[in-house]
């Protein structure tokens, strides 16, 4: 029992000790190596787009826990913000789930952004719906709410639920970009919003009439994605960019990343980070 | 001399937990009024309240912010759900309190109990999984709609709308009921002509009430109502999709980007605040003038 106590207390010493490296660092033998780490004492600051957030958030922490002392603050405010931000000099990294637009790269030319990942969204149907393939223009039809029963485009004879994502959303507005975009139409209100790619899928598989689209890493066997203008939506079709609805997840810098800079993208771009990149359900770039 | 001082400080600290909880009240206030009035006045509350497109992120042209369509939205489902609950509550209270022998009694308000601890959520996941097919089966339509947002709401007025209007209907003093039957009234005569009338301030108060909790209930609903930001069409159709000011708050604040969005959302917030505020103010004067009627 008393040992069992000891244990306990020096398990919770330990831990605390690992958290406040910084005081610690050079007082146990085991922390001084790391101190010859250049790595150490980098301190960067992180804003822009919800979309990377979980990247940059998830690569930040392992990256400190790889490099006890050094800093890296991660905090959101929206892609127009990451570039803004990283222009102004108020951040070090500014990152976008868009590509920067002429405007920003006119008023910014010296802004350099590093593609981080990328993202693809599938348009999917519940698996009983005979529809497999769908062209652009199919697709913008149904988005707008010009084609409402599935047997226009090759289905049965019913009504069409189109499921969509709420405003500000990332995958939403990517969906917007490559499919709405070009016809400058917004989606049609008469659709069911729902809030998260969970919830779409579920309301996707739940029933025969729906359509919706999902960011890839969502798609499973409950729905079923289907072609568009007869490409497969896959990480080889978004990666080779013969799949239509994709982005690239942007870190961007003012200038060439300088050392500390480098180190973290070096670690984004490394497998560990794109390991990570992988697991909140983006698709690596490298 | 200690004596008084300890008294004092005792007094003090209590005066400061009762303060407590009107100062939290007004700093939300403040701190919604802040965040959303500058985009009130700027766009007009006439523009804003009834307006009716919410197009916050525009592709092409100028942005839009009419919540008129949730406000009906929101009016509409708490009304749905009262028209389920009320009468299902009343009579559940009445049978609890005048009927029901004590060992039943104290089983249904156990149930009535358990009702309240299931988390908002998991009655929205049993409207999502269950209801909106079942709706969508039986009566056609996509199954997200005005109707299952009323039915889970219904579920989650209940208990209070039986709890109040039960404790009301205990509040009638004894001895109407006595005269009554002494009259040689029957019981149903007199639950009808004498309780529910003399109980009735109370139970009024609990429909408030339950109307204010419908209003401001979020998770559960935007499951199960589609959230599309349009008036059902035609006006009466029960099983159109919509959304609630609520639900609109819910899952667009995430990804707002500062600026009107926002701001747009807080004033959502205002709306919604003055509208339960106003409830609420409603339902106390029901309350208090029936403890005027009891004495």
């Amino acid at each position: 029992m008393v040992l069992l106590m000891l244990a306990v207390i020096s398990i919770s010493l330990f831990g605390s000790g690992c958290i406040d490296n910084t005081d610690n660092a050079a007082e146990t033998p085991d922390d001084a190596v790391e101190t010859h780490d250049t790595l150490a004492d980098i301190k960067l600051q992180i804003a822009g787009s919800t979309t990377v957030l979980p990247v940059a958030e998830e690569c930040a922490r392992i990256f400190m826990e790889n490099h006890p002392g050094s800093r890296i603050f991660v905090s959101g405010g929206g892609s127009s913000h990451g570039v803004k931000a990283v222009a102004d000099g108020t951040v070090d990294i500014g990152t976008a789930s868009r590509d920067m637009k002429s405007t920003e790269t006119e008023a910014h030319p010296d802004l350099v952004a590093h593609g981080v990942a990328k993202d693809g969204v599938a348009v999917t149907v519940h698996p009983s719906n005979p529809v497999t393939d769908l062209t652009m223009e199919q697709l913008q039809d149904i988005y707008t709410g010009n084609i409402t029963n599935w047997k226009d485009v090759g289905g049965t004879d019913t009504d069409i639920m189109v499921v969509t994502r709420e405003e500000g959303s990332g995958t939403r507005d990517c969906f917007e970009q490559a499919v709405m975009k070009p016809i400058k139409a917004e989606i049609t209100v008469r659709g069911i919003i729902q809030d998260s790619n969970g919830k779409t899928r579920a309301t996707v598989a739940g029933s025969a009439q729906a359509i919706g689209f999902l960011s890839f890493g969502y798609v499973n066997s409950d729905v079923k994605a289907v072609r568009l203008d007869g490409i497969m939506p896959s990480e080889q079709s978004v990666v080779d960019g013969s799949y239509a609805i994709s982005r690239t997840l942007w870190m961007i810098t003012n200038g060439n990343p300088d050392s500390s800079e480098q180190a973290f993208l070096d670690f984004v771009l490394g497998n560990e980070g794109q390991s990570i990149v992988e697991d909140v359900h983006f698709i690596p770039v490298n | 001399m200690i004596r008084q001082t300890r008294e004092r400080i005792i007094e003090a600290l209590l005066f400061a937990s009762a303060v407590t909880a009107v100062v939290i009240v007004l700093l939300i206030m403040v701190f919604l009024f802040k965040e959303g009035a500058p985009f009130l006045l700027k766009f007009g509350i006439h523009a804003f309240c009834l307006g009716m497109e919410w197009n916050p992120i525009a592709m092409d042209g100028e942005p839009s912010y009419g919540i008129f369509p949730m406000i009906v939205g929101s009016v509409y489902i708490a009304a749905g759900s009262l028209v389920l609950a009320v009468p299902l509550g009343i009579s559940c209270a009445i049978f609890l309190v005048e009927i029901a022998p004590p060992w039943a009694a104290a089983i249904i308000r156990r149930g009535i109990e358990l009702l309240v601890g299931i988390p908002s959520v998991v009655l929205g996941f049993f409207g999502l999984v269950l209801l909106v097919p079942l709706i969508r089966d039986s009566f056609g339509g996509f199954g997200f709609s005005i109707l299952a947002g009323s039915i889970i709401l219904a579920i989650m007025a209940l208990p209070h709308i039986i709890s109040i209007s039960a404790d009301a209907i205990t509040a009638v003093p004894e001895t109407y009921k006595q005269a009554s039957l002494a009259l040689g009234a029957t019981r149903w005569h007199t639950i009808r002509n004498v309780i529910l009338p003399a109980a009735r301030s109370g139970i009024v108060a609990a429909v408030i009430l339950g109307m204010g909790n419908s209003i401001g209930e979020t998770m559960a609903v935007l499951m199960v109502t589609g959230n599309s930001p349009i008036l059902p069409e035609p006006l009466y159709d029960v099983l159109d999709p919509v959304r609630t000011m609520t639900a609109n708050i819910v899952i667009e604040m995430n990804y707002a980007a500062p600026g009107d969005h926002r701001q747009a959302l807080f004033a959502t917030g205002i709306v919604l605040f003055v509208m339960v505020a106003i409830l609420n103010a409603i339902s106390h004067r029901a309350l208090k003038s029936r403890m005027g009627e009891g004495r």
